[in-house]
């Protein structure tokens, strides 16, 4: 069972501060009074609402639907009605607000409202005869319009993701399990607790593009995670590894965890498809098994820790809870808090506590501002090289330090910039405490920005030019069709002689009267 | 919001400066206390010089000054420095450091060049009757200069013999006089102070910046390309030349545990500002000075070369960079499929 595992370059050990919540039961809390869909989570972004205000709504019903096929649709996570449809703060390390469904839930609908756990796990063949009733396209048409993107935090549509996979044959189905970064648990305790359902979920994916080997992947810091999903996959008609990797990160990023298992590199600039492998997180997995037997996502599990939290923990939250009501929840009484979304490596921190929690939200962080560590302060980068030393993506992280201060960015194009996955390693170890991913991320939006300028310069030059084209095309056909007819006209008169003549001579005739005009003024 | 370890800038910086105290103290015992007198004059100026054109450029000198930079800059200067020199040539070297080589550049991490050894190459060219003047190792003989008398002969005052009946040249130069005037190896042995591995006194001062030199190593503070692929580069070459022609060219043991090779392969040439960045760069770049020590010492004009061979790789450094790039993830595998 053992394979050779590789290492990715670099990688760190931050400190795990997983205690506070890894023996902490997933707790499923009920849907407060008021529900705040974010219309647009993940990437995408064409949601338009299909309820208006003051329809009831049931859970799991739609709410909206979807333009391009790499969005997905929202549901309502419980019984009610539509109070609102306007612009409401969200996670986003912007801070902007954007369109959202505000669902007035109903009084009596909190004990209606079975949790998907609660229904029994289908079993192994009993879910082969359910998917084996349905064809491939209406069980990825499920796992789409079930709302199921990447609950890794990447937010990609995960059958987008499948449908690229039926195309190009997938050799190797990757689930990470890894949970790399400091402080989250969620995962954990989902495979801890439901291994089942995550197992069955594999199993549609594996029902779906036929993979030679399927590998689970846990960091061996989560002992009782690994001996669940392997017990599980014993029971499971695929072949499934679970594998069991070293704690460090960022072993849990795609990138990292394919070179781990499969000792392969995705090229620079490309996908994991490119060398035949899909990967998937494995609360995406579970969230595949519901949507397949169309339920569809309204509820993730989010790790609430922090100094600020006194009851820490792994929580089900419907989606479009508020922060402000988990804060109140988990026993948050100083109001003078720093909530980071996300890990510390990753994270952003949250603007506004009112916004909800989105599909991508995994992780919260409360901190008493009080007990905030002052900023270390920023000095010149010494270019001792301690970043590149880390850096998983072998990157020159001073290097485009440099390029990105001075504004360079062609130059830190030139570096890989766009290689960069903000594992943050660099800034964790840099001595002069520069905060080197902000720089990049900095970077990468001009870069964006310029790039998608320059896309809709194209794009109106093209414009342009088909429109001068065009417009010389028309000319040329005008002139054509015009000296078609003057060539049948002359045709016809000849043939006539007649009314051409006429013509003619009343054109001559008024221009001797106009002549006559003229000299008569002039004299 | 990204928790940093606890490693920062001024703990580096300190931890160097800790390392250095083995070859401060082996100075003094073999020398005298001429340099822990340069150290106590120097160190002061360079904070000054540093203060000074922080206020002109408008920043805080404070924050500046507590990343120990300066400090050490001037700490590793004043362990090169000969250590009868007068103050104000040490002082002299310090501001060139300082305000030349790293202000005008832009302060810490713009600098191309390590500013001690600017400082002191410019000394070096400027005097090089005093640079090159050592006081002899008294140390092994149990009789050093005191202290009251080594602050009055650097700093000119009192009565005092004259400079140079008390000084003569180091081994390194003596030997390299007598090999250029054609004496053998054997002859100019006889004519120049030689201790058990090397230029007696010599060889105990690089053996205790050894011992600073591995602290560094053992506590990761530098890491091991620089020093090990400088001093296996002078070592390679040295063997070479040495079992080619023994009768004039000097053994590897000798190259490594003579003039300033401990004190830069550890201490100079790992400053991360000045050096190459990538890991095989980084190697490069030591052998590069491990070379040009021995070129320049046997064949230069100069009797000792670490500071040139220093300089010459730090205008190298970028080139190497460039050339020695890594591969990307994504990038060295063309086997993929
Ligand atoms: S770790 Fe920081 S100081 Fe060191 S080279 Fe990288 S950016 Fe510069
Ligand atoms: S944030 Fe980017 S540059 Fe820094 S270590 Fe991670 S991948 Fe490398």
């Amino acid at each position: 069972m053992s394979r050779p595992l590789q290492r990715f370059h670099g990688g760190i050990h931050p400190q795990e501060r997983k205690e506070r919540t890894r023996d902490s039961s997933i707790v499923t809390i009920s849907p407060p009074e008021k529900i705040t869909v974010i219309l647009n989570q993940g990437i995408g972004g064409t949601n338009r609402p299909v309820v208006s205000v003051g329809d009831h709504v049931k859970r799991g019903e739609r709410l909206s639907k979807c333009f391009n096929p790499i969005s997905v649709p929202v549901h309502s996570p419980c019984d009610g009605v539509v109070s609102a449809i306007e612009k409401r703060p969200f996670p986003h390390p912007s801070g902007m607000n954007t369109l959202a469904i505000i669902i007035q839930r109903n009084e009596k609908d909190l004990t209606s409202s079975p949790n998907y756990h609660d229904t029994t796990v289908e079993s192994s063949s009993r879910l082969q005869e359910i998917i084996g009733g349905l064809s491939l396209e209406e069980l990825v048409s499920n796992i789409r319009t079930g709302g199921v993107i990447g609950l890794g935090g990447a937010g990609f549509p995960t059958a987008v993701k499948i449908r690229k996979g039926e195309q190009l044959p997938i050799k190797t189905l990757i689930i990470n399990g890894m949970e790399c970064e400091p402080c989250i648990t969620c995962d954990d305790r989902l495979m801890r607790e439901r291994p089942e359902e995550i197992i069955r979920g594999i199993e549609i994916i594996d029902h779906l593009l036929h993979p030679e080997e399927i590998m689970i992947g846990i960091e061996d810091n989560k002992p009782e995670a690994v001996q669940a999903m392997k017990a599980a996959a014993a029971d499971s008609r695929s072949n499934i590894e679970v594998i069991a990797a070293p704690t460090l990160y960022p072993s849990g990023g795609e990138k990292q965890l394919i070179k781990i298992l499969t000792g392969k590199e995705v090229p620079s600039g490309g996908l994991s498809y490119d060398i035949s492998i899909l990967c998937q997180n494995v609360a995406t997995t579970y969230a595949i098994y519901h949507a397949a037997l169309e339920l569809p996502l309204t509820q993730r599990i989010v790790t609430v820790t922090g100094n600020g939290v006194e009851r820490a923990g792994n929580y089900e939250i419907p989606l479009g809870t508020a922060v402000d009501d988990i804060l109140q929840l988990c026993g948050v009484t100083d109001k003078d808090v720093q909530i980071t979304v996300g890990g510390p490596m990753m994270g952003f921190p949250l603007h506004d506590s009112s916004s909800p929690i989105t599909k991508t939200v995994n992780c919260l962080i409360v901190e008493k501002s009080t007990l905030l560590q002052p900023k270390p302060q920023q000095r010149s980068c010494i270019r001792c090289a301690a970043c590149s030393d880390v850096c998983p993506a072998q990157l020159l992280p001073q290097q485009l330090y440099w390029a990105a201060q001075s504004r360079d960015f062609d130059q830190t194009e030139e570096l890989n910039l766009f290689d960069c996955i903000e594992c943050g390693c660099c800034n964790h170890v840099c001595p002069s405490h520069i905060p080197l991913v902000e720089y990049y991320r900095h970077a990468k939006g001009v870069l964006r920005t310029q790039q998608s300028e320059k896309q809709k310069a194209d794009r109106a030059r093209n414009r342009h030019e088909f429109r001068d084209a065009r417009l010389l095309h028309e000319k040329e056909e005008k002139a054509r069709k015009l000296a078609k007819k003057r060539a049948a006209l002359k045709a016809k008169g000849k043939q006539s002689g007649s009314k051409g003549g006429d013509k003619k001579e009343a054109i001559r005739a008024a221009i001797e009267r106009a002549k006559a005009k003229r000299r008569q003024r002039e004299e | 919001m990204i928790p940093h370890n606890r490693s920062t800038t001024t703990r580096e910086m300190g931890m160097v400066i800790l390392a250095l105290l083995p070859g401060f103290f082996a100075l003094t015992w073999i020398f005298g206390p001429g340099a822990l007198v340069h150290a106590a004059i120097m160190v002061p100026a360079a904070i000054l010089a540093e203060s000074m054109i922080l206020l002109i450029r408008g920043r805080s000198p404070a924050s500046t000054i507590s990343d120990l930079s300066s400090i050490l800059t001037a700490l590793l200067l004043a362990a090169a420095l000969p250590p009868l020199l007068p103050w104000w040539m040490a002082i002299m070297g310090v501001l060139f450091a300082i305000i030349l080589a790293k202000q005008l550049y832009g302060g810490l991490g713009q600098n191309p060049f390590n500013p001690a050894m600017v400082g002191y190459v410019i000394l070096l060219i400027s005097f090089p009757l005093e640079m090159t003047s050592w006081l002899p190792p008294s140390g092994i003989e149990g009789a050093t200069m005191g202290l009251s008398q080594t602050v009055q002969i650097i700093l000119g005052i009192g009565e005092h013999q004259p400079l140079d009946t008390l000084t003569g040249a180091t081994p390194l130069d003596a030997m390299k006089t007598a090999l250029d005037q054609g004496f053998t190896i054997r002859e100019s042995q006889e004519m120049v102070p030689v201790g058990i591995m090397a230029g007696a006194g010599w060889e105990w001062v690089n053996l205790a910046f050894l011992a600073g030199g591995l602290l560094l190593l053992i506590t990761g503070t530098i890491s091991w390309q620089i020093p090990v692929s400088m001093l296996v580069a002078l070592h390679l070459t040295a063997f070479f030349f040495n079992t080619v022609d023994p009768a004039n060219f000097t053994t590897p043991l000798y190259h490594l545990l003579s003039g300033g090779i401990m004190l830069g392969a550890f201490f100079i040439a790992t400053d991360p500002v000045t050096a190459s960045t990538t890991p095989v760069g980084r190697i490069w770049f030591g052998a590069g000075i491990g070379v040009l020590v021995y070129i320049i010492r046997t064949w230069g004009g100069y009797p000792d070369a670490v500071a040139f061979s220093v300089l010459l790789m730090n205008m190298l450094a970028p080139l190497i960079d460039h050339f020695t790039r890594p591969a990307i993830y994504g990038e060295q595998r063309g086997d993929n499929e």
